[in-house]
């Protein structure tokens, strides 16, 4: 009798011990190997930008991560990963940014990587994140880890109680819910409270445990693979790099991919998107202001985050096609009066390094599309980037911040000044 | 805390199996502890429908209240008189809570449907198949809680399978011996294991990961082509239809599992649909205990109805008479929509057709050739024409065309 009961019940007995022993076991599974960073850094697939592992350890290589959103996945040969592969830059992009990621994300993306601490990031801000709603409550649930949330809430006691206060509240008001313990835990936060020590043992041991082997396990096995297109685009370049040569290289090409629409905008893109819709959009943008938004807040949160780890950030404003501009009706306004309130934010507190490519002047061709940089916006943030990825220590002198929280008040975030 | 729906996280396998553990240990040992098992079941009940707003959990007392005044009532009537009238008016009467569920989405008005809660269907059939049978005399007595345990247990409250009164009965009252009962735990475990398979390996795959690509695929040739008709559509019509299948046949042998635990042995709901030969085939293979829930209470009945009062002479003509009046009540009874309805009458259509062709093989056997290439035809076809039915069934069509 007893063997039969153990023919029924040992294959289920065994299966979830091991399961458990995967799970929970304090086993640190090696499964990230140099291929696979290499790889990760421009799979742009959505389990490296809610995992931690894979860019943790990227940190501890000779990768400088780019932080962004869409725009990364615009891989033409100028694309900063296609340069530094021709090039041999001494530090390489690591991208981390899908479709829809907007600051709030990203604070909790560098909020997990922790070896990030003193070293350098990019960052690319896009001012179509400011709209009057911010982001899309569905988008954040979506991109928004729970490892990474675990993290946050363990780390609560620590950093800066407002800025913790204010992502908490944030991450309930855009309707995240990862859990009961969890919900609880992250409303003790909202309120300025600790965590209770059973929030912190049950987030600890339980949860934080199992996602943490669930990323070593999972995070990095079959990720998208885009290294034979940054090939590709590389291989298009010139072996000598000369500015000038490279720019007007990267309008021939724009040329030749723009040719269905006088809106420079690239063929792929304006097949399969506009074409067929494009009058729908002229003249919709006339009332489009990027001043008073939510997304201040966000990304202020973003900016402790950098600050938290003395992170040196080079911020990217980035350019809208001035030709889509004109066809939607955007007033010039709009675009230099976000740029004056973001940068406002940014200077005031010590983040001086801003690469500004809303504001250039030949702008031809500095989309590949109708606001993502591309081909001479990506050249021109190249042409920055070559320096900046000589060292990838962060300069200390260039990480003295000094936050303020007014940025986290709905009064930066409405009121349509663009000074304090 | 939420209500947790049945077999759906962890969190309530947890649940389920410490709370069986005494259970088990007791028929092991040749013991059914009635008051135990009480306790189990108010308590997977909280858990169930408790949890948060208590509205459904409210509904669930009023509801089971209200059908066992009916079903009491009746009993006591029925034990002197046996009146047709006072017969159906008291079905009619068992069904109403169940018709205004229904019918609410319809009148978006909340305030009609009295008995709102997860499983009102499915307890709704136990109900009503115990006053007919008690007309019938098949049933002679029932006591209250042992109407009660029929009705709440709970491996099969919230989808069934839908088991029959006698039956239960029959495995409630006894202990099964230490053999039968080893029998059972293996069945179970099988079971259990199949189901974590189907429903969060497979059904996950094609319903969670396949499902939504392809339902954007089929939107984005909207305005492509007449009626925005895609071979992505198609791709919908199979993805949608393993879903359906393996996420149902998942959860149904969740029901079965944990009922052998229990010492019971709830009929299976599933035996491999997709092999059947023909429609009439399909549906002895799939949601078995529906359809012959169905089958019994009313094609039965109306057939017998029809040929005593002979309303109708032509048999062929009677039987499909039954067929579209069976796939009607089932496609209402599904929700009023117009596309659960047209698969209702898709439905009877194919069992009408399937009759039509049966007795024409019938007629020319010699001539129409049977072999394994014919028999391997007419799968090929029954699978397909389910798949379609099922792609009717699953909405899109009208998110498609109408949204």
């Amino acid at each position: 009798m007893k063997k039969k009961l153990w023919m029924i019940f040992g294959p289920v007995i065994v299966a979830i011990a091991a399961l458990l022993i995967l799970l929970w076991a304090p086993i640190n599974f090696k499964t990230v190997t140099p291929q696979k960073v290499r790889q990760a850094a421009t799979s742009l697939d959505i389990r490296v930008l809610k995992g931690e592992s894979v860019k943790n350890a990227a940190e501890k290589e000779n990768y400088i991560p780019i932080i962004g959103s869409s725009e990364l996945s615009r891989m033409d040969p100028f694309h900063p990963s296609s340069m530094a592969q021709k090039y041999h830059w001494k530090n390489k992009p690591f991208l981390q940014g899908n479709p829809g990621t907007a600051s709030l994300t990203q604070a909790m993306n560098v909020g997990g990587m922790t070896n990030l601490k003193g070293n350098k990031a990019v960052f690319i801000i896009s001012p179509q994140w400011f709209s009057k709603s911010g982001v899309a409550a569905n988008a954040f649930q979506y991109f928004l880890s729970p490892l990474q949330l675990t993290g946050f809430i363990l780390k609560s006691n620590t950093g800066d109680k407002a800025m913790n206060k204010y992502v908490a509240s944030r991450i309930l008001e855009l309707g995240v819910s990862k859990g009961q313990i969890e919900d609880d835990a992250l409303q003790r936060i909202s309120e300025g409270k600790q965590i209770t020590s059973f929030q912190r043992f049950y987030i600890k041991t339980f949860a934080r445990s199992s996602l943490k082997n669930q990323d070593d396990l999972f995070g990095s096995i079959s990720m998208k693979d885009h290294e034979q297109m940054i090939q590709k685009a590389s291989s298009q370049l010139p072996d000598d790099y000369n500015y000038k040569d490279l720019n007007k290289l990267a309008t021939k090409l724009a040329k030749h991919n723009s040719r269905d629409n006088d809106l420079q905008i690239g063929d792929s893109f304006y097949r399969k998107e506009l074409r067929k819709r494009i009058r729908t959009y002229r003249n919709t943008h006339r009332h489009v202001k990027y001043t008073s938004s939510p997304e201040y807040n966000d990304f202020q949160a973003l900016l402790y985050m950098f600050a938290q780890n003395k992170v040196e950030v080079m911020f990217v404003i980035q350019p809208i096609n001035p030709h889509w501009v004109k066809y939607t009706g955007m007033p010039k306004s709009s675009i230099i009066n976000f740029d004056k309130k973001i940068k406002y934010q940014l200077r005031s507190q010590g983040f001086n390094e801003i690469v500004d490519l809303s504001n250039v002047k030949n702008q031809n061709y500095i989309a590949e599309d109708t606001i993502h940089m591309g081909w001479r916006g990506w050249l021109m943030l190249d042409h920055h980037l070559k320096s900046y990825y000589q060292d990838k220590k962060a300069n200390p002198e260039n990480t003295q911040y000094h936050m303020d929280s007014y940025f986290l008040s709905n009064d930066w975030a409405q009121n349509k000044n663009v000074t304090k | 805390m939420n209500n947790i729906t049945p077999y759906s996280s962890p969190h309530y396998f947890i649940y389920l199996l410490l709370l069986l553990l005494p259970i088990m240990i007791g028929l092991w040992f040749g013991k059914r502890f009635k008051f135990y098992d009480f306790i189990a079941t108010v308590v997977i009940l909280i858990i169930t429908f408790f949890g948060g707003n208590m509205s459904q959990g409210l509904s669930l007392i009023f509801y089971i209240l209200y059908e066992m005044l009916l079903v009491f009532v009746y009993l006591s009537y029925r034990r002197k008189k046996n009146n047709f009238w006072v017969f159906t008016s008291f079905v009619v009467l068992a069904i109403i809570p169940l018709v205004f569920v229904k019918l609410d989405p319809l009148l978006k008005n909340a305030t009609i449907s009295l008995f709102g809660f997860m499983g009102i269907s499915y307890l709704t059939f136990k109900a009503v198949e115990i006053i007919m049978e008690i007309r019938d005399g098949a049933i002679k007595d029932i006591k209250p809680y042992e109407f009660l345990r029929f009705l709440l247990f709970f491996p099969t409250i919230s989808s069934g399978p839908i088991d029959r009164f006698r039956r239960f009965q029959k495995d409630v009252v006894k202990v099964p011996t230490r053999d039968e009962y080893v029998e059972l735990l293996h069945s179970g475990v099988n079971k259990l294991m199949q189901g974590l398979l189907y429903k969060f390996i497979i059904g996950y795959f094609f319903g969670t990961l396949l499902l939504p690509k392809v339902q954007i695929l089929v939107m984005s040739y909207r305005d492509q082509a007449p009626l925005g008709i895609s071979w992505a559509l198609v791709a919908y019509m199979y993805v949608y239809s393993m879903y359906l299948f393996f996420d149902f046949a998942g959860y149904s042998l969740f029901a079965v599992s944990i009922s052998n635990f229990m010492g019971v042995k709830t009929p299976m709901n599933f035996r491999a649909p997709f092999k059947s030969h023909n429609i009439k085939d399909f549906w002895n293979r799939w949601h078995i205990t529906l359809s012959f829930w169905f089958r019994d209470f009313i094609y039965m009945r109306l057939m017998f109805t029809v040929i005593k009062h002979k309303w109708m002479k032509n048999r062929v003509t009677i039987a499909n008479f039954g067929y579209i009046t069976l796939f009607l009540i089932m496609g209402f009874w599904h929700g009023e929509t117009w596309y659960y309805i047209v698969y209702g009458i898709f439905h009877a259509c194919a069992m009408i057709t399937n009759d039509a062709w049966l007795r024409f093989k019938k007629k020319h056997r010699k001539k129409i050739p049977s072999n394994k290439f014919t028999e391997a035809f007419a799968i090929f076809l029954t699978f397909n024409v389910v798949c379609f039915s099922f792609l009717i069934f699953s909405g899109i069509l009208n998110t498609l065309w109408f949204s």
